[in-house]
């Protein structure tokens, strides 16, 4: 007997097998047909794109669905979408879905941005009365200003994305699709698109994303299903399941080296599965600022401060030279502006084991960027990219600033504050 | 109910996207059959004499067959050039040719317009079965759909069938009596009865009969059509059904 059988899930895959056939044998035409009958009819070849996937996904959930390049992800994707029929099980979904394949799949070149939206909408399944209704807060959103009547041939590659994203979540979709799309567009954009997202998510929507930024898919999910080469290899919590997903892919890694790198990368592999999936977080941390020589909670922005992280790390397994220490400032949840010293060029370089460093950001001029904020909280994250792996994840400080102009010039979007940061030191504060 | 709202709307996508940018616009459905028939009317009222209103009777014809090219031509790519749609979103597959055909009727009548203008201004006796045209035409629009169905199917399987089309519709051309009379005195018996077995040859001369004249449809004419067309309906049923499932995997 199955647990949970009467739930009411908003997608229901059983058993889901798609199979194509290899291209070689694709588009043969009728001159195969004729010469080669038999091999046409009986020879040709499958490749079994999703293999025997059974999952479920509940009401209102956010799953993300991740794994290698081609292992299936947008496969099943288009299989709940409806799009593809499975070979044998089957794939049920209630209610309204949104298929974000493709931003502007369907789009008309030669159409207005105007006559565009009302097609696409026709084709998501909306009558032309719901289109009318919905097509002011479209053009609205997409921000298309005197383009929308101009025939969409003129229009940016960003401005498509714009009005394919508004069209595909103005229909109030019940189950999202997201297929890698939001790395279009430029942040402001994406930034007001992961708030339509969260704002649909609110109201219920299911949403299932595949992305191969492991940090959205674990903002923006809660659980995670991994593919590999067509199967079903994970099922659960996200944290575990992008920790998995990168085993996968270290895996995958050490098969496509030559011979002789087998060794130091199965080495690394092992050391990095022993010491941090298993014995949990390595690392710790705690930020500071400073201003005029002492540490402060509050903060003059418009004059030189640092911003010291002291991070602890206890048996760090590998001597690493790549670790983005990154600072992100955020205003009520809302992070405003942030900055690594990979992304600032300049390089740490660790040693193996246990240990206490504090790294040093200056900011000689301050950070005017800053100044229309009340209070501003620093999170820390610490990063190893030889290892793909976060070691650290946290809140540092709420820090209150002082010479604020309530309200003025607060926006919304992120700043580069990257300019504003000139150097960057690491001490070692002694063996704990 | 919502497919008729989108199929409508594609059609116009198609018409607009044709005259998109030209100064005349739909103008042109109308214009060019009737600066075709000029044309060939100038050119065979040397040698064709004995067909009363010969421009008439052509325009009449090639109207019809513009119809048939546009639903056929448009039709055989119609699943083929919607692929990139097909794999995104989920419509049935059975939208995409339905549109052309939509399109070569709708396009057929806008085209009427100037025919009857010109009719009205021969001075010719209105044909007395003018009120069989909307049956003829309906019946024409599920012939065409049918076929387009048939084609655009079995285009995903083999590319080669758009390919074929242009001679095919060539040969057709002066395979079905358009600029001739079937009927008339240097036609043989055996040229005659040949000519029957091209389906398009019943509908042609339907249409004659309701809006030229000069000859009329008998019931087992119209009987004729009417099973051509369930016949067609039929194929294009168990065609699609039976592959479906397999075009999205083709495309």
């Amino acid at each position: 007997m199955r647990e949970n059988e009467p739930k009411n899930y908003a997608i229901d895959c059983q058993n889901v097998v798609v199979e194509y056939l290899l291209a070689t044998h694709k588009h043969s035409g009728l001159k195969d047909f004729i010469l080669h009958h038999r091999q046409y009819l009986s020879g040709r070849k499958q490749f079994r794109a999703i293999d025997n996937v059974t999952l479920q996904i509940p009401k209102g959930q956010s799953v993300a669905l991740i794994g290698h390049n081609g292992c299936g992800k947008s496969t099943l994707l288009k299989t709940i979408a409806g799009v593809i029929n499975p070979r044998s099980g089957s794939a049920v979904v209630k209610g309204r879905i949104s298929p974000m394949i493709e931003l502007g799949a369907g789009f008309d070149h030669e159409l207005s941005g105007r006559e565009n939206i009302e097609l696409s909408c026709m084709l998501m399944g909306l009558s032309r009365k719901e289109i009318a209704a919905r097509t002011p807060a479209i053009i609205e959103f997409a921000t298309l200003g005197d383009f929308i009547d101009a025939p969409l041939k003129n229009y940016s590659s960003g401005m498509i994305a714009r009005i394919g994203f508004a069209c595909a979540t103005a229909i109030d979709p019940d189950i999202l699709l997201v297929d890698e799309v939001l790395s279009v567009g430029d942040t402001n954009f994406a930034y007001k698109c992961l708030g339509r997202i969260n704002a649909l998510r609110e109201t219920g929507t299911t949403v299932v994303l595949v992305s191969h930024d492991m940090a959205s898919v674990q903002k923006f999910c809660d659980r995670a299903i991994v593919l590999e080469e067509g199967l079903l290899k994970f099922d659960g919590d996200v944290k575990v399941g992008v920790a998995f997903y990168l085993d996968i892919m270290h895996e995958r890694l050490i098969k496509s080296l030559p011979k002789e790198q087998h060794d130091e990368a199965t080495r690394l592999n092992l050391l990095r599965k022993g010491s941090l999936l298993k014995n949990g977080p390595a690392a710790n941390s705690d930020v500071r600022i400073f201003q005029d020589g002492k540490s402060t909670e509050e903060l003059d922005v418009s004059r030189a401060f640092e911003l010291v992280v002291d991070i602890t790390f206890s048996n760090y397994p590998v001597i690493s030279d790549d670790l983005a220490i990154g600072i992100a400032l955020s205003d009520n949840g809302r992070i405003i502006t942030g900055f690594n010293n990979l992304d600032l060029r300049f390089e740490t370089k660790f040693d193996t084991g246990s240990q206490r460093i504090m790294a040093r950001y200056s900011m000689p001029s301050g950070m005017p960027e800053l100044a229309a904020r009340d209070q501003i909280e620093i999170l820390v994250g610490i990063h190893d990219q030889g290892l793909s792996r976060e070691i650290f994840m946290g809140k540092g400080a709420s820090i209150k600033m002082t010479n604020s102009l309530s309200g003025a010039n607060r926006h919304n979007y992120l700043v580069d504050v990257s300019s504003r940061v000139n150097a960057f030191t690491i001490e070692k504060a002694g063996q704990t | 109910m919502h497919y008729v709202a989108l199929i409508t709307l594609l059609i116009r996508r198609e018409l607009k996207v044709k005259y998109r940018g030209s100064t005349l616009g739909y103008l042109w459905s109308m214009l060019n059959p009737l600066l075709f028939m000029v044309i060939i009317s100038v050119v065979f009222s040397f040698i064709m004499r004995g067909i009363e209103n010969y421009n008439l009777f052509v325009l009449s014809g090639i109207l019809f067959w513009n119809m048939v090219t546009l639903s056929l031509n448009l039709g055989a790519t119609a699943i083929v050039r919607n692929a990139s749609l097909l794999q995104k979103v989920r419509i049935p597959i059975w939208v995409f040719p339905v549109v052309p055909a939509g399109l070569g009727v709708t396009n057929f009548m806008l085209s009427l317009l100037p025919y009857f203008v010109v009719y009205a201004f021969s001075g010719r006796a209105w044909p007395a079965q003018l009120w069989l045209f909307p049956f003829i035409l309906v019946l024409t629009l599920v012939f065409l759909t049918s076929l387009s169905i048939i084609l655009s199917t079995m285009n995903v399987f083999f590319r080669d069938v758009a390919h074929v089309m242009e001679p095919l519709l060539t040969l057709l051309f002066y395979g079905t009596p358009i600029i001739y009379d079937r009927h008339g005195a240097n036609f043989s018996e055996k040229a005659r009865n040949l000519l029957v077995l091209n389906p398009f040859t019943h509908f042609v001369e339907a249409y004659r009969a309701t809006i030229f004249g000069g000859s009329t449809v008998s019931l087992s004419e119209l009987e004729v059509i009417c099973l051509l067309t369930a016949l067609s309906v039929g194929i294009a049923a168990w065609t699609y059904k039976r592959s479906k499932n397999q075009i999205i995997y083709n495309l």
